[in-house]
């Protein structure tokens, strides 16, 4: 039977029944990947310990093979009805059936707690959302509609079916509240809702989801919808415990006021991560009193009097902790808890210098006052590492606050090479980044993208590691350094043995360049000395040849244990 | 007469077989291709399948050349397998297999049908080890996995039976 491909024993397992499929599947590991698919656990078990559930049996209507998916649609849905299905927990159905048949096997399997429905959704399903308000069981929701078709629902209607819903994600565009409930209504009932993920059109849900604590909108405009519509985002001031915030594509300047406004009273917020097209929304989502605290405020003034003095404290001690955080200041500070930002994709659109310049103000706005910070990605392609690194002399302003980052990643366009071509230069560039990053001592995994990347030890790689014999830190040792720096001739051990590595938890780096780079022996072992507890390593993309050349090094050095991608 | 008239097909060691075309249309691989280029008057080349299969392949079209319900049929995957289909496949485990995958490749749904109903026929209502003497499979889970698998899915056998 061995000679069967996979695909054909698929076909054959169609035709046995639940007994016989499942001694099937123990029979040997081959005709085990081939059938599984028709007995498919879906969702993960950790998800579910986590809500206290266990998974008696996932049922699943699911198949890509390209042989007669019908046929197998229709077997599913036999064996369900011929089938006990008080126990099943959880229910996935990625093919298209019939309504009918859908509400036959809702109710059979009455006991569900998490459903989810990928089909193509065209006209009005009220009967469909009936019959899963019927599930009082049922926690979690995800329907992911395939067509275009939007028909608005009152609010009012759906109620009974998400009411006692822990998790509700709806993906494409089906579910539109109608106009009618854009506005606040009195003493709106409050839902379980704990983690939402809609669409812009549905938002009024948000009014009964006070108790919500992560929560993404994907917003697209123009579709089908004319901008005149009155809309904004103010039902999402009800959900002030809110942990987790997600926006996709975001752009109406109108609404946007809604979202300033709102963000900074989230006292909760740990996570805040937005993908935007126009500069515009991130010049105004910085305002004073939304993500950064007021620019002109004494206590910014203060804040920096603080600075210098632990900055001259830190002089005879190292950089060993992080700045803590200021009791004055964090009680004022918006979004307080801010744990993890992410940006991607500010474009700054006209590349003038006063653009550019005030984007990066914002960032050093945000890295300044976000002691607690541990997580930071940001896309761009308008601007260059320099715009968010400070530059010599202004390490003071433009210093980090967030110095306990674990996760750092970082996406620029490529430097202008003509701007590169002395050592020099280069130093001045890089040097600033580089001990930037070597104050990041508690980073666990760095990424970046889309420089021209410079590597060789002349360009102030070194400032990653500090000097074991020599009492300051390496930045301390103050100005002049460059030119100091400059002279030295570059050593050709891996490191020196008077340095000391200092990100010693970074175990995942992946570092990627515009062009294609080679990497030398004594580069590579720099790299490793610097960070000694690396386990993955990603470099892309290598020249030819140099990364079959990687991998004899790594294992000259016995480091099979490091996972090196290329 | 367009019905009547006739193909020729090459098996994969180069035996030739001349068929009507109301036979080669129950393949929908060969009606497509006949439809899409007409009929050349050549002989059209079947290097998966061999002469012996193709002979059993042309029994069973043929047998079934004037069956009205030849493509519909087989909607109801439950219904009994007739006398003559049942003979048909009385074949050894080799033939079987390769009669699968020539159904598969010629697209005849009716026969693929028939063809794995038949080999799960072979697999119902054995235990796994019986299942792996009927095929000859070596049993290739390690012990861990052996029972992880009978854990996983031995409670689902029982309830969906």
């Amino acid at each position: 039977m061995d000679s069967l491909p996979a695909e054909l024993i698929e076909a054959i397992g169609q035709y046995l029944d639940g007994p016989s499929l499942c001694s099937s599947l123990r029979v040997c590991r081959f005709w085990f990947n081939a059938l599984s698919p028709l007995i498919w656990s879906y969702i993960s078990k950790t998800q579910w310990h986590r809500t206290g559930f266990p998974i008696r049996q996932v049922f699943d209507a699911y198949d890509d093979s390209p042989l007669r998916p019908k046929l197998l649609q229709v077997r599913h849905l036999e064996w369900a009805a011929n089938s006990d299905l008080k126990d099943v927990s959880a229910i996935t159905i990625r093919k298209e059936i019939a309504r009918s048949r859908l509400v036959q096997l809702l109710r059979m399997a009455a006991n569900i707690r998490s459903l989810e429905l990928q089909m193509s959704i065209t006209a009005d399903e009220l009967g469909l959302l009936q019959s899963i308000a019927e599930l009082r069981h049922l926690r979690r929701l995800r329907i992911e509609a395939t067509g275009l078709d939007m028909f608005a629902i009152r609010l009012q209607d759906m109620s009974n079916t998400f009411s006692n819903l822990e998790t509700l994600e709806s993906t494409g565009h089906w579910l539109y509240i109608d106009l009618s409930s854009w506005e606040r209504p009195q003493d709106a009932p409050q839902w379980r809702m704990e983690r939402l993920s809609v669409g812009y059109y549905a938002l009024p849900i948000l009014w009964h989801c006070e108790n919500l604590r992560e929560l993404e909108i994907r917003i697209f405009e123009s579709f089908g919808f004319q901008r005149s519509e009155k809309r904004s985002l103010r039902p999402l001031q009800t959900c002030r415990n809110l942990e987790v915030l997600k926006i996709h594509r975001y752009s109406r300047q109108d609404t946007l006021l809604d979202l300033v406004e709102t963000i900074g009273t989230l006292r909760q917020l740990r996570s805040l991560s937005f993908s935007i097209l126009a500069f515009s929304f991130f010049d105004l989502l910085c305002r004073p009193g939304s993500i950064v605290p007021a620019e002109n405020d004494h206590r910014c003034k203060k804040r920096q009097q603080t600075e210098n003095k632990l900055e001259q404290v830190e002089e005879g001690s190292g950089y060993s902790s992080a700045r803590p955080p200021d009791d004055d200041d964090s009680a004022d500070l918006p979004l307080p808890l801010l744990e993890d930002l992410t940006i991607i994709s500010v474009d700054v659109g006209d590349n003038t210098f006063s653009a550019i310049d005030r984007l990066a103000a914002q960032f050093f706005n945000i890295l300044r006052t976000r002691p607690l910070l541990k997580g930071f990605q940001i896309q761009g392609f308008s601007f260059s590492p320099s715009d968010i690194f400070a530059q010599p002399g202004q390490e003071l302003e433009h210093g980090w606050a967030c110095l306990g980052l674990e996760t750092l990643k970082l996406q620029f366009k490529s430097l202008d090479p003509r701007k590169m071509n002395s050592r020099e230069k280069r130093y001045r560039i890089w040097q600033p980044i580089y001990r930037q990053l070597g104050q990041l001592t508690k980073l666990k995994s760095l990424m970046i993208q889309c420089w021209s990347l410079e590597k060789s030890t002349d360009v102030g790689i070194l400032e990653l590691a500090q000097p074991i014999s020599s009492v300051g830190p390496v930045s301390g040792e103050g100005h002049g350094r460059s030119s100091r720096a400059l002279n030295k001739p570059s050593t050709d051990h891996a490191l020196p043995s008077k340095l000391k590595a200092r990100l010693t938890e970074l175990n995942s780096l992946y570092l990627s360049d515009s062009k294609g780079m080679t990497w030398s022996r004594t580069e590579l072992e720099i790299l490793l000395a610097l960070f000694p507890k690396l386990k993955d390593l990603n470099l892309r993309p290598l020249n030819p040849g140099n990364g079959k050349e990687i991998q004899k090094w790594l294992k000259e050095w016995k480091r099979t244990d490091l996972k090196f991608v290329y | 007469m367009s019905a009547h008239s006739q193909i020729l097909l090459t098996s994969s060691e180069g035996t030739e077989f001349i068929i009507d075309r109301d036979i080669a249309d129950k393949s929908m691989l060969l009606k497509c291709m006949l439809e899409d280029i007409g009929e050349i008057g050549q002989a059209v080349p079947l290097p998966n399948v061999s002469g012996p299969i193709l002979t059993k392949v042309i029994e069973y079209c043929t047998h079934h050349r004037d069956d009205p319900n030849f493509l519909s049929a087989n909607d109801d995957v439950a219904a009994e397998i007739d006398e003559w289909d049942l003979e048909y496949c009385k074949v050894d485990q080799g033939t079987l297999y390769e009669l699968i995958l020539a159904a598969n490749y010629l697209d005849i749904k009716p026969l693929m049908d028939l063809t794995c109903k038949t080999v799960a026929n072979m697999i119902k209502a054995k235990s796994p080890e019986e299942i792996r003497k009927t095929f000859n499979i070596t049993n290739d889970f390690t012990p861990e996995e052996e029972d992880q698998v009978r854990r996983e899915n031995g409670k689902g056998s029982r309830r969906l039976s």
